[in-house]
């Protein structure tokens, strides 16, 4: 414990003075970290704050709704949690320097363990903060939640609540690596996001969606049986469960449900924590072993069939591009695929792709002539697109220029200009990203049996903003480039990847709303003869113009003469 | 001091370190030679318990390193190829920090890091953060930290990396001088010359397997009987398709 408490101390007073450094360029990073924070903040605070009130409304079914709402937000968060825990940790407990050094120092490696789990959870924690504090503020506030609420919701359901999902996904990742010493990382990985994906695959189906008529929406009693179904199967035993119906309790003051539903969480954080500790006794040595001992030797079957194949790999489908950015875009894809918490993450991101796909086939969409739902529905779906493609662009393409890290001294005593890189990196993103993108359109649209207009001009929107976002990632990527740090998720969640998930966000508000405004008014023109201008949609395509000159060329002509100016490499 | 018994290590089907048996006594300055890929670091991670042999056992100053890692640990200083800092903690801090880990006393890691920051030309600039320092700095801070709590054995891999002549000489001379006081000196590099001045005996790795081992003297003499220098016999021996050619003594 003395050990631990050693190694605690000495990286506390580490991670204290990466923030708070008394410079005032740091400062001032502070000042715009905490004010872009705070907007988050409040952005979020209000949004959920406009729907609950909206939601308390409906006298019948307001609370109902709001409690689901609350529910299906902890679901969420807690299959995020888990899959962000398992996939830091690849890169805190295992393949990490500093883990190597407290290792190698004369202490139990249950005390490195512990260090380096607290680690991964603030790491794979923070963000969600930003989202479920806001939601729970607005939810007390709605309800007019006393101090003691909130103090009993945040200590003892929040901290339980994040601690539970935290052992899951570093459960997993100890057995992944223990898993490792007898077969492959990637068959592991596979059968794991494949059991995720037959997991939420059966929720989802027990939820039925098609039980949902949107025709009957209007209809209260049909709803209160479709929300009394989904009761059924929101299994007791999950903690998202349990949070809910103890904040539920603690709205109708149920001290006794309060009670059981909190000590669920803290008894089963206990349990968790416990068996982590054993597990990682027993096998999180060794798992770090074997992450660090990689067969470097080729089986020799695997050499035969390599030769016997070899004319499929001499074709080089990039041969039209000049060799030095060919080399370039070669290098980014090994790169990516053969780092575990790069593809591992996309793949899941896909996965979640799919599932979403999937059920949007499965919405009773036919809508009979209802033009406002379809409209509706429509640009909900091509605001999650440009979510999802915001998501994407930060998470994978904002890291990319840091992710050169130490080795950028290759490039920059190369012949390859930072300009070419630059405009590499820019160009090799927006292509993958695009047909990425274009894909998650068209496969949406055609379940929503848009018509080939609506196809048409949603793609487009999707080709702008896949440009739009690409830039702005590559561009900020560039302006807050750090290659000291080699971890892509960490890069991803540092204040200049917060900045750009902020500028992306709003970029996406902003297109959904300036595409949907004259295509909403143009609706309603046919449904209730309200006047409509084409005029309004000259302006809205104006604006679109005009939002995507700032979006593309700013961040790219900014990006680039910061990338040009830099001489810390 | 070090005793290697039988040491295997597999990485899938390619044999890093073939059955190397090996004694090193206390006091005892030992340079561990061999080409890029030979195996040294290799030996060395399992020497310091960042990676399990595949068969064969270790001991350090008696203590099986298996069963008592942490025991075997408090003995050895240890420093790494590519050594690890808090960037955010001077070497002072960094080295309290240590001194902690390896259960020293307050004074006594405040009396040892005056010594040795004052002994590497370090105390103007041990209380800035380690994030400004050249790379024989951070060198420099990592040998002072593994020579902090006198340990029984030290293992160092490529000791002069980073560091200016004059900074070498440093090094050389406290190794040396802990090996009078009886510590024992383990050091895995691929530079002839250091080995050559410092060891008391030198052992030559060559994929994976101790071809040569013997002291200065007996090495020197084995070369001039085939009319070469240490260089010559160290690149004859470690020739890719060289017949074998096991020279243990």
């Amino acid at each position: 414990m003395k050990a631990l408490a050693l190694i605690l101390r000495y990286k506390i007073r580490n991670s204290r003075r990466v923030f708070f450094v008394p410079r005032l360029e740091n400062l001032l990073r502070v000042v715009v970290n905490l004010s872009v924070g705070l907007l988050l903040f409040a952005g979020a605070y209000w949004f959920f704050h406009y729907i609950f009130n909206y939601l308390g409304g409906l006298h019948e079914i307001g609370s109902l709704l709001m409690d689901k709402v609350v529910s299906l937000a902890m679901l969420t968060f807690f299959m995020m949690l888990i899959l962000s825990n398992l996939v830091i940790s690849l890169s805190t407990l295992f393949k990490s320097k500093q883990t190597e050094f407290l290792l190698s120092l004369p202490t139990e490696h249950l005390n490195t363990f512990i260090a380096r789990f607290l680690d991964n959870s603030v790491y794979s924690t923070w963000a969600f903060l930003f989202l479920a504090l806001p939601l729970l503020a607005s939810y007390g506030e709605v309800h007019q939640f006393r101090w003691w609420q909130y103090l009993s919701l945040f200590s003892l359901g929040l901290i339980p609540f994040v601690l539970i999902p935290a052992t899951l996904g570093v459960g997993f990742s100890l057995l992944l690596f223990y898993l490792r010493r007898f077969t492959k990382p990637i068959n592991i990985i596979l059968a794991l996001v494949a059991l995720v994906a037959l997991a939420m695959w059966l929720y989802l189906q027990a939820n039925n969606p098609r039980s949902l008529s949107l025709s009957s929406l209007e209809d209260f009693r049909i709803l209160n049986s479709y929300l009394s179904s989904l009761k059924a199967v929101s299994f007791s035993y999950l903690p998202h469960v349990w949070f809910s119906e103890g904040l539920k309790a603690l709205t109708l003051k149920d001290f006794r449900s309060v009670s059981v539903h909190l000590l669920a969480l803290a008894t089963t954080t206990i349990f968790l924590f416990r068996m982590l500790f054993l597990l990682s006794e027993k096998v999180y040595f060794k798992g770090w072993l074997a992450s660090e001992e990689k067969g470097t030797a080729k089986k020799a079957k695997e050499r035969v069939w390599r030769r016997r194949l070899g004319f499929l790999f001499r074709f080089d489908p990039l041969f039209w591009l000049p060799p030095d950015t060919r080399a370039l875009v070669v290098k980014d894809l090994k790169l990516f695929v053969r780092e575990p918490s790069q593809w591992a993450q996309f793949t899941i991101l896909l996965i979640l792709l799919v599932l979403y796909l999937v059920n949007l086939g499965q919405l009773p969409l036919t809508l009979g002539g209802q033009q406002l739902w379809e409209t509706v529905i429509t640009f909900a779906n091509f605001a999650f697109c440009g979510f999802i493609l915001a998501t994407l662009a930060v998470r994978f393409v904002f890291p990319s220029i840091s992710m050169e890290g130490a080795n950028i001294w290759s490039i920059g005593s190369s012949p390859l200009s930072l300009r070419r890189l630059f405009w590499g990196k820019f160009g090799i993103s927006f292509v993958i990203f695009l047909i990425l993108a274009e894909i998650l359109a068209y496969c949406s649209n055609r379940m929503l049996y848009l018509s080939g207009l609506m196809m048409v001009l949603t793609g487009l929107g999707i080709f702008l903003m896949s440009l739009g976002l690409t830039s702005l990632a590559t561009g900020c990527g560039a302006i807050f480039a750090n290659f000291s740090e080699r971890n892509p998720g960490k890069i991803a969640s540092s204040s200049g990847g917060m900045l750009t998930a902020v500028l992306s966000l709003f970029y996406v508000a902003l297109m959904v709303f300036i595409v949907a405004l004259p295509v909403h008014r143009y609706t309603l023109h046919l449904s209730s003869g309200l006047d409509f201008s084409p005029l309004q949609v000259f302006q809205a395509l104006i604006m679109m113009l005009a939002l995507n000159l700032v979006a593309i060329f700013l961040p790219l002509k900014l990006g680039l003469s910061s990338l040009e100016k830099r001489s810390d490499f | 001091m070090i005793t290697i018994r039988n040491l295997t290590k597999k990485f899938g089907e390619k044999l890093a370190v073939d059955h190397l048996n090996l004694e090193v006594t206390r006091g005892e300055f030992f340079g561990f030679l061999g080409p890029n890929g030979a195996g040294k670091t290799t030996t060395i991670r399992m020497l310091v318990g960042l990676s399990h042999p595949t068969q064969g056992e270790i001991e350090i100053a008696g203590i099986d390193l298996k069963k008592e890692p942490v025991r075997a640990k408090l003995k050895i200083g240890h420093v790494p190829d590519s050594p690890y800092l808090y960037d955010k903690l001077s070497a002072r801090e960094f080295l309290n920090f240590i001194g902690g880990l390896y259960r020293m006393e307050r004074r006594q890691i405040e009396r040892e890091a005056d010594f040795l920051l004052d002994y590497f030309e370090m105390t103007s600039w041990c209380d800035q953060r380690a994030e400004g320092y050249s790379h024989g700095m951070r060198q420099k801070t990592v040998v002072t930290a593994a020579l902090l709590h006198n340990p029984e054995v030290i293992i160092i891999d490529e000791p002069l990396t980073g560091l200016d002549p004059h900074s070498g000489r440093l090094l050389k001379n406290i190794l040396k001088e802990r090996t009078k006081s009886g510590t024992t000196v383990f050091v895995s590099t691929h530079i002839l010359g250091i080995a050559e001045e410092l060891s008391d005996r030198i052992g030559i790795l060559n994929q994976g397997r101790l071809i040569a081992c013997g002291t200065v003297r007996e090495l020197m003499g084995m070369a001039v009987a085939q009319g070469e220098n240490l260089e010559g016999l160290f690149l004859r021996l470690t020739r890719p398709q060289h017949p074998e050619s096991v020279l243990s003594t």
